[in-house]
């Protein structure tokens, strides 16, 4: 485990210059470059605002006086569960796509999932940081409860690490890995209150709920963004605990199996 | 500073039938459901700092493999790799290039792959840009790159600093002829200031001027670790070997007693090459007079020379003499004077179309001239068996003081292309010659002495012409 950490800082020069050049290689040669990354969260939170906030108008129990409120509520649990897809998807494919650098350079495999994590990290922010300016123009900024994200972001990226970092490396092995893991994703994104609130689940489904990790994570971000509330940290332990038990299963994968990428790949 | 040290190392491929396999395997249900195929077995060597040794070997002799466990981006099955100092490989150029950065940018990617901080890179980045020479496109992007220009980027990023061990995979041949010329003499440089230098080639000439030391690898087996001289001269008989052109039988024997060592158990390794070199000293001390090697005053000529020799029943002695003008056997010629090189073939058996020629070497090995009989356009006719025939070769040695020895051979059936169907006899490094300096000639130097005729004319001041001849 120290080895590992050791290595990421000695290439962290590496590690920060791939998720810059990441970034840029997505808008080089266009003429707006990074106004882009701003375009589509944009028009994401304009259209459920419109459509959610003017048109349709569901109504959310204990919200009725709050304009927007579902616009606020769907889009608190569709960025973040941007940031949960994105990692895990990318993670699937970082040794496989990355198979010819494996193979011929010698550098420490696990500056790979690193340059991911950081560099979702990056596109999430750029859309949270649109999410921010909406609430604070309807004037429906959260206020201290806001600094309840970091942690559980924190919790969210090492979970989707530990994750990753398995799926990646079995999916060198097992390609199927990662088809499997676009369809698991659908499902686990309808199985989780992101679209809907926990109160419309017929009450067998909404007592295992709290074996959902991202059900915990989710919630606490929908009730800092709508209820300007702090999370429930109950709802996390479970995340919490099997967040610490992927990461130990993929340091020991990641040690056990990284020699043999390159013979895989 | 740069150390490497091999110890039994072997490399296996796992193969699995299928994934299904490969599965219960990794969920326990199976302990072993792969088959082992094995590349690279049983390699045990030591490199000091400071030494360039060159790999050789066919291809899919496993140096490529070689190379990567020490580099380090793939894992020994058994064994192990201790590399100590910092390593530079030249294994594939341009990793981590991207064609939409410019070149400059790409420095960055390149240099901070190898571990590089940008400071440092930043710092090196001038004499970078100065030794590709790709100019004013260093702010281009790569994708306007000619391959030439990208290559050679890429090598100047790979050697922008010295390394403790250079690890080169036949990335020389790059760019164009000046380019080449000039990344050559990165890599000499660099030995000469002590970085160690581990070189695969196919060609023999870049490793009789690159390395002090060669290794020759043949099916996952390290056949021999000796001077180029005695590992380009086994790589070449091996060669005549697998492409048939000797008959059967008349090598696999010395070589095969090397090679075996892939199928060999791990731990009777090491007892196995220390039996192999008894046998070799044991052979050596049994070769007739004609063919052990004259172990000559630096040593150069080992016992190892005669392993790539090759012998069939077809010929049953050859002699080999160096005689001086007088006819009489010689050690030594003088620069500029005649020899002749005797060589006496006693056929065993008739033979349609024989024919003897011999080759010139360096004191390195490298070759410097060869010719047969049937080059200079002469035919022996058929012999019959039992038949002795003596060819002389008379030339004048007109080289640079030193060493030289003389390979012989004898073949069958020549060929339009100046190759033989198969060949019937050839002793490596027979005879040495020392050619010592011609006092009362011309100060020169070089490889031989064109013996040129020169003339000088002045012309008086204030001509416009050097000579009128010239109008």
């Amino acid at each position: 485990m120290g080895r590992i950490l050791r290595a990421l800082w000695a290439y962290r020069g590496f590690i920060l210059a791939s998720v810059r050049r990441e970034f840029d290689a997505r808008y080089k040669g266009s003429l707006f470059g990074g106004l882009w990354a701003i375009a589509s969260p944009l028009s994401m939170i304009v259209i459920y605002a419109v459509v959610f906030g003017g048109l349709m108008r569901p109504s959310l129990p204990g919200h009725d006086d709050t304009r927007f409120a579902f616009g606020i509520y769907l889009c608190a649990g569709i960025i973040t569960w941007g940031l949960l897809s994105e990692t895990l998807i990318r993670m699937n494919n970082v040794f496989v796509e990355n198979g010819n650098l494996i193979k011929k350079a010698s550098f420490p495999r696990v500056c790979l999932p690193a340059v991911v994590v950081l560099s979702s990290l990056l596109n999430f922010s750029i859309v949270f940081a649109v999410y921010l300016v909406f609430l604070l123009v309807i004037g429906h900024f959260p206020g201290w409860s806001l600094l309840a994200v970091v942690p559980l972001l924190g919790i969210q990226v090492l979970f989707c690490l530990g994750l990753g970092v398995v799926l990646g490396i079995v999916n060198v092995f097992f390609r199927d890995v990662a088809q499997f893991t676009q369809v698991a994703l659908q499902f686990w994104f309808w199985l989780t209150p992101i679209v809907y609130t926990p109160g419309i689940l017929p009450a067998g489904v909404r007592d295992a709920l709290p074996f959902n990790p991202a059900y915990g994570l989710i919630a606490g971000y929908q009730s800092i963004f709508l209820d300007h509330a702090w999370p429930d940290w109950h709802l996390l332990a479970n995340a919490m605990v099997l967040t610490a038990l992927l990461l130990v299963v993929a340091a020991r994968l990641y040690v056990r199996r990284a020699g043999e990428l390159a013979d895989e790949l | 500073m740069g150390y490497i040290r091999t110890a039994n190392l072997g490399k296996a491929y796992k193969r699995y039938p299928s994934k299904g396999a490969l599965l219960l395997e990794w969920l326990g249900v199976r302990a072993e459901a792969h088959e082992k195929r094995w590349v690279l077995r049983h390699v045990d060597f030591e490199v000091q700092p400071g030494e360039s040794v060159g790999i050789v070997g066919q291809n899919g002799a496993g140096k490529s493999t070689l190379l990567k466990m020490i580099v380090g981006t793939t894992q020994p099955t058994e064994g192990s790799v201790e590399v100590r100092g910092r390593v530079a490989a030249l294994l594939e150029l341009g990793m981590g290039f991207h064609p939409d950065f410019t070149g400059r940018q790409n420095c960055f990617v390149a240099g901070q792959l190898m571990g590089m901080s940008a400071a440092e890179i930043e710092t090196l980045l001038p004499e970078i840009e100065a030794f590709a020479g790709v100019g004013d496109y260093m702010g281009q992007p790569l994708r306007s790159y000619s391959s030439g220009m990208h290559v050679r980027l890429a090598f100047a990023v790979a050697t922008c600093r010295r390394p403790d061990i250079l690890i080169v995979d036949e990335a020389l041949s790059v760019g164009d002829l000046l380019f080449q010329q000039k990344s050559f003499q990165r890599i000499k440089q660099f030995c000469q200031e002590g970085t160690t230098l581990l070189f695969v080639s196919h060609s023999p000439s870049t490793v009789f001027a690159l390395c002090s030391r060669a290794i020759l690898l043949n099916e996952g087996g390290l056949v021999i670790d000796a001077t180029p001289r005695e590992v380009i001269a086994l790589y070449e008989t091996l060669m005549l070997a697998k492409a048939g052109r000797v008959p059967p039988g008349t090598t696999e024997g010395r070589l095969a007693s090397k090679t075996e060592k892939l199928v060999a158990p791990g731990a009777a390794a090491n007892a196995n090459r220390s039996r192999d070199s008894e046998a070799n000293a044991a052979a050596a001390r049994s070769q007739p007079a004609a063919t052990a090697t004259e172990t000559n005053a630096d040593g150069l000529a080992t016992t190892n020379d005669h392993l790539a020799d090759i012998r069939t029943e077809a010929v049953e002695h050859v002699d080999v003499g160096v005689l001086n003008r007088e006819g009489r056997a010689t050690a030594s010629v003088i620069s500029g004077q005649e020899i002749t090189l005797e060589i006496a073939v006693r056929f065993a058996d008739a033979c349609g179309d024989p024919h003897v020629g011999f080759r010139l070497h360096n004191r390195l090995g490298e070759p410097l001239f060869a010719t047969t009989t049937w080059g200079m356009g002469r035919t022996i006719g058929p012999v019959a068996a039992n038949e002795n025939v003596r060819v002389r070769f008379t030339f004048s040695l007109a080289l640079y003081p030193g060493e030289y020895s003389f390979t012989v051979g004898v073949a069958e059936g020549a060929m339009t292309d100046g190759w033989f169907a198969r060949d019937l006899y050839r002793a490596f490094h027979v005879r040495t010659v020392t050619v010592l300096q011609d006092v009362r000639n011309s100060q020169w130097v070089g490889t031989w002495n064109v013996d040129p005729e020169v003339s000088v004319d002045r012309a008086p001041a204030g001509s416009t012409r050097v000579s009128d001849s010239t109008a």
